[in-house]
């Protein structure tokens, strides 16, 4: 039911959790890039951009194609998913408890009700 | 006002319910950390139930709730409480046994998450903001939450087109 915890998953929250690498995968979002143009626009040095897309990368999280010297990289979405199937499992089963947890109050408050109404 | 049932997911590590209950709120606490009414409510799923539960709850109290499948097999959720301000906030950490069938707390397994729960008094309803995250902190779920947005709209698009 509730079966989670890769440690694929633990890298990919890990990789997420740096401002800069959220940019970077922003900016993905939106196609496919070369590494020079992912730097320009954080102000930083191809080696430090090249630290954070190892990271990206090594959690999976990005895809790196080499064109000669040319180094393009590329969105992946499969840990994408995997995050999200962590979230749907749990969400299933936490509307299931929702709603047996609400049906019960308002049980239990219609049984006062009644008590109320018999003692009176 | 919110709405009935509703569903945000800030990121993809978090998910966030929320319902208006019809029930004050001093109730609404009492039933969700009480054990005996636990073992009423607690359905996941249609068939399971609770031989199991208890609480204690003060900070650094432990919980544990044992739900069993109509199919026989047995989840077992235990925690530790972080925070608790009765009767409209508590925050504790949700983990699952390995085996999970004994009558005793037993070995986990996986990651560490956290629960926060609050219950905001609405008069004679309670607004109910249910947070399940995978940090096993309220700091780093918050440092992880901020300028979240964006990203997973992006993510969305993509991953739903695959």
């Amino acid at each position: 039911m509730v079966e989670y915890s890769s440690k694929l998953l633990d890298r990919t929250f890990g990789a997420l959790a740096d401002p800069t690498r959220r940019r970077i995968l922003a900016q993905l979002a939106e196609g496919e890039e070369c590494v020079t143009d992912l730097a320009r626009p954080h102000r930083m040095s191809l080696a430090a951009v090249s630290k954070h897309l190892i990271v990206l990368e090594k959690a999976g999280l990005v895809r790196r194609r080499r064109n000669g010297r040319v180094h393009s990289l590329a969105l992946e979405a499969k840990p994408m998913r995997e995050a999200r199937a962590w979230i749907d499992r749990y969400r299933k089963f936490w509307e299931g408890n929702l709603d047996q947890f609400e049906k019960y109050l308002e049980q239990l408050q219609t049984k006062e009700t009644k008590q109320d109404d018999h003692e009176q | 006002m919110i709405m009935n049932n509703e569903l945000q997911k800030p990121d993809d590590a978090t998910l966030i319910l929320r319902r208006l209950l019809k029930a004050p709120q001093e109730l609404a606490f009492q039933v969700w950390t009480s054990a005996e009414h636990i073992q009423q409510w607690m359905r996941p799923e249609p068939g399971m139930e609770v031989p199991l539960a208890s609480m204690d709850l003060r900070v650094g109290g432990k919980f544990r709730i044992q739900m069993k499948a109509p199919d026989g097999e047995y989840y077992t959720a235990v925690g530790m409480f972080q925070e608790v301000k009765a009767p409209e906030r508590l925050v504790y950490t949700w983990d699952w046994e390995k085996d999970g069938s004994g009558a005793e707390f037993g070995e986990v397994e996986g990651k560490t998450s956290l629960v926060t729960v609050e219950f905001l008094n609405r008069g004679e309803r309670t607004e109910m903001v249910f947070t399940h995250t995978r940090f096993a902190t309220v700091e780093s779920r918050d440092s992880h939450a901020r300028g979240w947005g964006k990203i997973v709209e992006s993510f969305a698009g993509i991953v739903e087109k695959e």
